[in-house]
């Protein structure tokens, strides 16, 4: 009897790693067809992140759809169709780097969808330098750590950090009675770096940054800290960086302690009709925000975010988030890039990406830059959208570019 | 920093409290005062917000009526936890604890997978903000505050004043000797996770309205239902509302004082203090 | 009996003789990173075992490795320590802070004493975040070099280019490491452990200062996650205050249980299957968690002594049904 329950428990044992080994090898059949190339993505499904950043990961089958229905990418003549093979973080470095040592010895890709957590792509940035896979993240706050003269293969399809100028410029546009701006970036890489360039920026448009504070990530209420920005009179709130969740948290916070000024962004924060749903105190009290982040659903969009919205809504059946367009955004930079190069050797595509002074984006026309900030020409210049909530309602209200 | 600042911060800080309390109350009645180790707790207070969420922005039930609904089925959950994940480990705490920890990958992962990982949040029915004397406080923290606070004193004439919760002291002080006088002890504890988690669940959506709602929100129930429970005390509900009250205030007020990062380093180091000078907490017994 | 020690000897040289041929079976980076993490994850969730010796569950591993990482990468950085010296001295800094924190918590028991050892786990990341002056704040620190190239003329030149050499490094670390803990578990210390656990009462009755040998298991047990941050750092190059989570403490925790926390050899196979399994699980992406969570409870549940314990079991019976056999011939 002992026996024969110890052999059921252990046949459960063995059936379960079966299974898994079984999972693994079906799911790698895949390898049979021509010309395709195989692109590297590696997205948080798993971990304390996952909650944000699962949208990514669900659009990645979606974008492959659109772009190889767009004939793929031609290179010398030959027509190739694209594959992504997106693996999982777990939200931390270890698992970055597990994963991108998967893509890159057993799958072997030559580029990689960064992931989305600056620690852990600046964990894979070794990896990708010396096996020269080129890996692009998203747009970002980061700095030095990501993109610089040293990191041949790194790229970003944006930086936050060139929005602030834009920002502030309809700051004292819409609200010139403002005099006095208190910043509250979230306490990590992209806040630190984030909040300087808004300061600076303040600074430009003859503002005086009167608070500047921080707050850990696992910050729930937001009352003690805007208790603390708010008796420094400040006209208007500058969020800097963060999510959703401490977005509406402080814009709750500021509102409920009596601010009755602008509050805005020049970072997105996340999906906008998702901030507008977490402000408290009805339609009258989701006034005079604006963010850099695009109205999703909006007539004056560009006309490749008008194609992926139904794409998107009719594959996940789910309302179209901002963060689903990622990797769009980051594909169609991709491809444009290995299509000027006309090679997929990564050396080559570096080399042309640097240089190219038209790019497709999904926000329009865009060009290669960064030398300024970052000391090499690895990050996407582009039109950056910018919407305001008013009554509750997300608004479009342009596109802002950065001249020179 | 401004006297009105600082009101507004004991305001804050107070408030805060009455929401740890609040998160507290169904942590104290399974673990301070049965023993049973439910690492979890935080995953139930997270189910209790979805739960309302779901009946009351979703399906648009009345939100009492959503509360209701959402609290007894979570409760019910509990019962069923404790049946099989925590009833056979009884006597093993560690083993106990383990398993809690394994629930709390599933429950969140059920959560993630269910719900998406998409921030939600409801218009709470106690909107309204009150102005008084500089300092402001939102309907929505002092309704929390209020029904923690009565929510605390039934608990506490529960334990008091009914055979079941004089049943439940007993266990809480001498396991044997309670059973020796006949008490069901099964019975007893799952009467105790029902209500335990009922409370989590009641927590969880009013926090929930408040914060917004996450598959990881549970997390910050159980560090500060832990933390309310060994500065106040183990197995003492007084000891709950000092301890929550003095957590609540120093979350209020340091930050105002100092960066933010000191001031939650500071309510961490406030507790590691108090255990070097009297290890049961502050209204502990030994 | 000596039979019996001998060939557990042979059986575990034979074993080291295989680890250290790893390299040239030809496995690809990818293979080697992963072995490289489970011997990471081996010293980890042994350490773990040894704290836990005493009865205590210790949470805090995720912030000892942090703080080793830290230390290391900062001697090297700022003080211009060898990097050798840098790993050596990784895990002090932890284990000091252990032993000052283990004396209050050593007073609480069970979920009190993680819970705990979770606040402090806060507290080291958010000092670390605030810090910034040393830390380099949330930022973490980047670009920290490799270990320094050894030179032996004539017979050895390892400049750490490769992961075949990072593998070597970490796995002497692990043996060193796993020999130590096995040494003081053996030793009249670690009988003094294992008293304490089975009855705080009688060891105390004995005139057994139970406290202090807590506090020194649990500053031992966080001396060695310091070291393997020391490693990781120099590994991996880049850290921050959080790349070591909560989640990732749960896990090791998990592969200790998994494997079995009874024996010594119960946390270096869990560690090892459990490095493995989510690898090869990927394609289940966001139901890895459960798999996890699944084997852990089926262990809880049905396995209670952990694979170790399983593994055992096996043993037995097969010897039982050879020995059948030999006694029918």
């Amino acid at each position: 009897m002992k026996a024969l329950r110890m052999g059921l428990r252990v046949s459960c044992v063995m059936s379960l790693l079966t299974l898994c080994v079984l999972v693994n090898a079906w799911a790698d059949e895949s390898k049979g067809d021509a010309k395709i190339i195989k692109i590297g993505a590696i997205v948080t499904v798993t971990g304390p992140a996952a909650a944000g950043l699962k949208d990514m990961a669900d659009a990645a089958g979606p974008a492959e759809e659109y772009f190889n229905s767009k004939g793929g990418v031609t290179v010398a003549g030959q027509k190739y169709n694209i594959k992504i093979i997106a693996e999982d973080d777990q939200s931390n470095p270890q698992g970055a780097l597990a994963a991108a040592n998967k893509l890159i010895s057993r799958d072997e890709v030559k580029f990689i969808l960064a992931p989305i957590i600056p620690q852990n792509n600046i964990a894979i940035s070794p990896l990708c330098e010396k096996a020269k896979v080129i890996h692009l993240r998203f747009h970002g706050v980061g700095g030095k750590e990501e993109i610089n003269p040293d990191l041949h293969y790194s790229f970003a399809s944006y930086m936050n950090l060139y929005n602030a100028p834009f920002a502030y410029d309809y700051l004292v546009k819409n609200y010139p009675q403002v005099k006095k701006v208190a910043i509250i970036p979230v306490d990590d890489p992209g806040g630190v770096t984030g909040s300087e360039f808004g300061e600076k920026a303040a600074k430009a448009h003859g503002l005086q940054v009167v608070a500047k504070q921080f707050y850990p990530f696992d910050t729930q209420d937001f009352n003690p800290i805007l208790t603390k920005v708010l008796d420094k009179k400040p006209d208007a709130i500058d969020i800097s960086v963060g999510i959703v969740v401490w977005g509406a948290g402080i814009i709750n916070a500021a509102r409920e302690l009596g601010f009755k000024g602008p509050i805005f962004a020049p970072t997105p924060l996340g999906d906008m009709d998702v901030l507008a749903s977490m402000i408290k105190g009805g339609p009258q009290a989701a006034h005079d925000i604006f963010i850099t982040a695009p109205d999703m659903h909006s007539p004056k969009m560009t006309p490749m975010i008008k194609e992926i919205v139904p794409l998107l809504e009719k594959r996940l059946k789910t309302r179209a988030r901002m963060d689903h367009t990622i990797p769009f955004e980051t594909l169609v930079l991709l491809l444009s890039a290995i299509e000027k190069a006309q090679s997929l050797d990564t050396e080559k595509v570096v080399k042309a990406w640097e240089n190219m002074k038209e790019i497709d984006t999904i926000f329009g026309k865009g060009r290669m830059g960064g030398k300024d900030l970052f000391g090499i020409n690895h990050v996407v210049i582009r039109p950056v959208p910018l919407s305001r909530i008013v009554n509750g309602k997300v608004e479009h209200v342009g596109f802002f570019e950065k001249k020179d | 920093m401004s006297g009105s600042a600082l009101a507004q911060s004991i305001i804050n800080g107070l408030a805060s409290g009455g929401i740890y309390i609040l998160v507290a109350l169904g942590l104290t009645l399974v673990l301070s005062i049965m023993g049973i180790v439910q690492m979890s707790h935080g995953e139930i207070y997270m189910f209790g917000a979805y739960g309302v969420y779901f009946l009351f922005a979703s399906l648009g039930l009345n939100f009492v009526l959503a509360m209701i609904i959402s609290t007894l089925v979570v409760g019910g959950f509990g019962i069923v936890l404790e049946r099989f994940c925590f009833r056979p480990f009884r006597a093993e705490p560690d083993r106990a604890m383990i398993i809690a920890i394994g629930l709390i990958l599933v429950l969140q992962n059920i959560a993630l997978v269910v719900a998406g990982g998409t921030p939600r949040s409801y218009v709470s029915p106690f909107a309204g903000i009150l102005h008084f004397g500089g300092v402001s406080l939102s309907l929505e923290r002092l309704t929390i505050v209020i029904i923690g606070s009565g929510l605390l004193v039934a608990l506490y004439l529960f334990i008091r004043m009914t055979k079941t919760g004089q049943a439940m002291l007993s266990i809480s002080q001498d396991r044997e000797g309670a059973a020796l006088q006949g008490i069901d002890i099964n019975r007893i504890s799952a009467i105790a996770m029902f209500l335990g988690c009922g409370l989590a669940a009641i927590a969880g959506s009013l926090v929930g309205g408040l914060f917004g709602i996450t598959p990881t929100m549970g997390g910050f129930a159980l560090m500060k239902g832990i933390a309310v429970i060994i500065l106040g005390g183990l197995g003492s509900i007084p000891g709950a509302v000092v301890g929550g009250l003095i957590i609540g205030l120093i979350d209020g007020v340091m930050p105002v004082l100092t960066t933010a990062h000191i001031a939650g380093a500071t309510g961490f180091g406030v507790i590691i203090l108090i255990l070097l000078f009297r290890p049961q907490g502050i209204w502990g017994h030994e | 009996m000596n039979n019996k020690i001998s060939f557990r000897l042979l059986g575990y040289g034979a074993l080291v003789l295989v680890l250290f041929l790893v390299p040239a079976f030809g496995f690809g980076p990818y293979a080697l990173h992963l072995f490289i993490t489970m011997a990471m994850n081996v010293i980890l969730a042994s350490s773990l075992r040894f704290i836990f010796l005493t009865g205590q569950m210790s949470l805090a591993h995720g912030a000892m490795m942090t703080i080793g990482a830290y230390t290391a990468a900062l001697l090297v950085l700022r003080f211009s320590f060898s990097s050798w010296l840098a790993l050596l001295f990784a895990g002090i800094p932890g284990a000091i802070l252990a032993l000052i924190a283990g004396f209050p918590f050593s007073r609480l028991k069970g979920m009190y004493f993680a819970m705990v050892t979770i606040f402090l786990a806060q507290m080291v990341t958010l000092i670390g975040a605030q810090w910034r002056g040393l830390t380099g704040g949330a930022v973490g620190i980047f670009n920290i070099p490799g270990p320094d190239p050894i030179e032996i003329p004539g017979i050895l030149k390892v400049d750490f280019s490769s992961k075949v050499d990072f593998y070597y490094l970490v796995l002497v670390i692990t043996l060193i490491s796993l020999l130590i803990l096995r040494a003081i578990e053996r030793s009249r210390v670690g009988l003094t452990l294992r008293g304490i656990q089975q009855s705080n009462s009688m060891a105390e009755s004995i005139g057994i200062d139970t406290t202090s040998y807590k506090v020194l298991a649990f500053a031992i047990g966080c001396f060695f996650p310091g070291l393997t941050g020391g490693f990781y750092c120099q590994y991996v190059s880049a850290i921050a205050p959080d790349t070591f989570a909560f989640l990732f403490t749960i896990y090791v925790l998990v592969y200790m249980v998994v494997g079995g926390a009874g024996k010594f050899m119960g946390p270096v196979l869990g560690a090892s299957i459990l490095t493995i399994l989510p690898e090869i699980a990927r394609p289940l992406r966001e139901f890895v968690p459960f798999l996890f969570a699944g084997i852990l409870m089926l262990v809880i549940f049905f396995f209670p002594d952990g694979m170790v314990g399983l593994w055992r079991r096996l043993r037995v019976m097969a010897i039982g049904l050879m020995g059948k056999r030999v006694s029918h011939a």
